[in-house]
């Protein structure tokens, strides 16, 4: 799921935003890019680490490029599975809220009742992007995220159903 | 803050630069993604009705600018638009939040069917053509009050497309030159808000309330159809207004229930579009104007000086009264928009395709949602104009103040005097009022009974205007007396006696022999002096009018 999820990312910003093409555009050579790898990490919020993590990513670009052998022309894309299912519509009723107290155990700092956002660059640049109250703008944060393994190995491992795949990895 | 000089021919039509201005402020930076999503394309050449006033001096260029809005208006509903929790502007942090609005893993949107309804009436009353079939997308980027990391938004197919918006500005000096002008609506779609930042600068740590994420949002995209600052406010005005009467937002700028983002950008009339810049945090119908101006003049004095303009986002600083840049880190931002897998197509039916059987609380029939649709602002100032005849200044007056509607129909109701004296009273008078000490309609402490009667001692000639104005001042200041007995306590009933008058009037004339002369020697002012002299012996209990009449007719026997 995530990993089709940076998949779909590749194309889109490879071949432009608006919706998503049936039949792939010519993606480019195979060669990621630094300039790639540096956009991807500050997308996805992973630390590409290595030229070994970059290559195996390629590898797992290659792998998954051979659905590009299925034909889809005059096909439309399937936007979910549960396309053909009724979408429900909930009254407009209060049903929920008022636990405050339990959601605020999950968070690593509290301050009265509010979240403390998490430290470290992110805060930094939030800092200087919240100059009035209720003011907000889209930031980028670099967050930096720990991860088991490098992220071509656990898109190769995922893609290959490896039963030792990335079930650890928390996001 | 030098800003360039710059002077324009008619309100928003063309812009010619002419003077040397200061260079583009840089203040301190942010970073964000720079444009939104690209909902603009900026390959044709503009299509700007190019009317002038005044002619180019020669050697200098004129500019066009081209203003588009994107309008963020909360949804007037009881909980949020994919989850139960309340929506409230004022509650403890946190308390109205639940698990799906915390992302919480193993949680999943449900469509709120009030949103849906709010965005079909608005796309309707907007004239837009309402799509049968609109899907949801994710929208990604990472802020510490977006806790899923995404926004669900509607970015591929939106509930509603191909609308337009009618609103109508000042041409020149005088409130009463007002002209109509549309602008296209693009499309509406349903979002989620996000939740709320504070910054405790103290301790150098943000604070996140997630109260307001997931608060259902109506944005709606304006096409680039405006070309200054005041077009922008008036169209925002518009909106809010129709928002307003359909009930699907309170639409309050400065509760945050309505923000708009601009695009700007400038170009010479027939050649491509220029470079847009975005200017975010436009939250004040007062600075939405001033902010689009002092933008679209901050380009021009930029490209007239060489310059270029960045495709940037930059926030309007109330203090300083200008744009300032916010940090522009790493050009566009990509928001990854994949399709929401957790939300099937949202299906919509007219009377014509409702399945059978269905159940009617699962099903959304957008000709019975046309059919109760209320009555439009532009539909009621019409209705006005026609019913009272009155003029379409006055009707956008009594629509602009809340509540003032439904005080002048009540006063109407009560009266028999006519439309076109009660119109003046409340627009001119009771407005003043309250104006003066910043009074709503709700507060005042005339009331339309009162109003109306007081019209009607006016319209019987019971007393005069003069008097009137004294009566209503009395009951704006103390309660409990209606304006007859003020009349008659403070014995302001204008004289009935016509003989008396006469009588007055001869004898006064009479004592004042070279006040006669004067006048028949073709000084007609003379005769203002008796007048005086004839209201003070009838303690300002005689019309002006009325013994002027009566003096005229003696002199000239």
């Amino acid at each position: 799921m995530w990993a089709r999820a940076v998949w779909l990312g590749l194309r889109a910003s490879a071949g432009g935003r608006r919706g998503f093409p049936s039949k792939a555009a010519h993606q480019g050579s195979r060669r990621v890019t630094a300039e790639l790898i540096e956009h991807l990490e500050r997308l996805a919020l992973v630390d590409f680490g290595s030229q070994e993590a970059v290559a195996r990513l390629e590898k797992a670009i290659a792998f998954a490029d051979r659905l590009r052998a299925v034909d889809t022309d005059g096909v439309e894309p399937m936007e979910s599975v549960l396309e053909d299912r009724c979408l429900y519509l909930r009254s407009d009723n209060v049903v929920e809220g008022n636990c405050a107290e339990e959601l605020l155990q999950n968070s690593h700092r509290v301050v009265e009742e509010y979240f403390v956002a998490p430290p470290g660059p992110a805060s930094c640049l939030m800092e200087e992007v919240l100059g009035t109250e209720n003011m907000r703008e889209e930031a980028t944060s670099f967050i930096y995220v720990k991860s088991h393994q490098d992220l071509g190995s656990l898109l190769h491992q995922s893609l290959l159903l490896n039963p030792e795949g990335p079930q650890n990895h928390k996001f | 803050m030098a800003t360039p000089m710059l002077r324009w021919c008619c309100p928003g039509r063309r812009w010619i630069f002419a003077g040397i201005g200061g260079g583009s402020r840089h203040g301190r930076g942010v970073p964000t993604g720079s444009t939104s999503s690209g909902k603009k394309g900026q390959s044709s050449v503009a299509q700007q009705p190019l009317i002038t006033a005044q002619k180019p001096r020669k050697g200098e260029r004129e500019w066009a600018a081209v203003v588009g809005l994107e309008i963020h208006a909360q949804i007037a509903s009881n909980s949020k638009l994919f989850s139960g929790s309340q929506v409230d502007f004022a509650a403890p942090p946190n308390s109205l939040v639940s698990f799906f609005d915390a992302s919480l893993p193993g949680t999943l949107p449900v469509l709120n069917r009030r949103c849906v309804e709010a965005a079909v009436m608005t796309g309707l009353a907007l004239d837009c053509h309402i799509n049968r079939k609109s899907l949801f997308d994710r929208k990604h980027y990472f802020y510490a009050d977006l806790p899923a990391g995404y926004q669900i938004t509607q970015q591929r197919l939106p509930i509603a497309v191909n609308g337009s918006l009618a609103y109508s500005v000042c041409v020149g000096k005088r409130w009463s030159q007002m002209v109509t002008r549309t602008v296209g609506v693009k499309q509406i779609q349903l979002e989620q808000d996000s939740g709320k930042s504070l910054h405790d600068n103290l301790r150098s740590q943000t604070l996140i309330d997630l109260n307001r994420a997931g608060v259902g949002l109506l944005e709606v995209v304006l096409e680039p159809d405006m070309s200054c600052g005041e077009e922008a406010a008036a169209a925002v005005r518009e909106l809010q207004l129709i928002l307003q009467a359909l009930g699907t937002s309170q639409a309050n700028m400065a509760e945050g229930q309505l923000r708009v983002d601009a695009n700007i950008s400038v170009h010479h009339p027939g050649e491509p579009l220029g470079v847009r810049t975005e200017v975010k945090n436009l939250n004040s119908a007062r600075f939405l104007a001033k902010a689009i101006d002092y933008e679209i003049q901050r380009q021009i004095s930029e490209l007239e000086n060489g310059g270029k303009i960045l495709n940037e986002t930059r926030s309007f600083d109330y203090k300083l009264g200008c744009t300032v840049p916010m940090r522009d880190k790493e050009g566009k931002q990509d928001y990854r928009f994949m399709p929401e897998p957790n939300l099937p197509p949202l299906l919509l039916y007219d009377s014509g395709s409702l399945p059978t059987g269905a159940d009617p609380q699962q099903v959304i029939d957008i000709d019975q949602l046309r059919e109760r649709l209320p009555e439009l602002p532009r539909v009621t100032r019409e209705k006005l104009v026609r019913q009272y005849g009155m003029l379409p200044e006055h009707s956008f007056a009594l629509l602009n103040e809340v509540g003032l509607l439904e005080f002048f129909q009540n006063v109407i109701k009560e009266t028999r005097a006519e439309p076109k004296k009660v119109t003046s009273w409340v627009l001119n008078t009771f407005l003043g009022f309250l104006k003066q000490q910043n009074l709503a309609v709700s507060e005042s402490p005339v009331t339309p009974s009162a109003l109306a009667e007081l019209l009607d001692l006016l319209d019987r000639k019971a007393i005069s205007s003069s008097a009137a104005k004294q009566v209503f001042e009395e009951l704006w200041r103390s309660k409990g007396k209606t304006p007859a007995q003020m009349v008659a306590e403070k014995k302001l009933e204008l004289m009935q006696d016509a003989e008396a008058l006469e009588q007055l009037c001869r004898s006064m004339l009479e004592a004042h022999p070279q006040v006669v002369t004067d006048v028949k020697k073709g000084n007609p002012r003379a005769i203002n002096k008796l007048i005086g002299l004839v209201r003070r012996a009838t303690l300002g209990r005689a019309d002006p009018t009325v013994i002027k009449e009566v003096l005229e007719r003696q002199l000239s026997s």
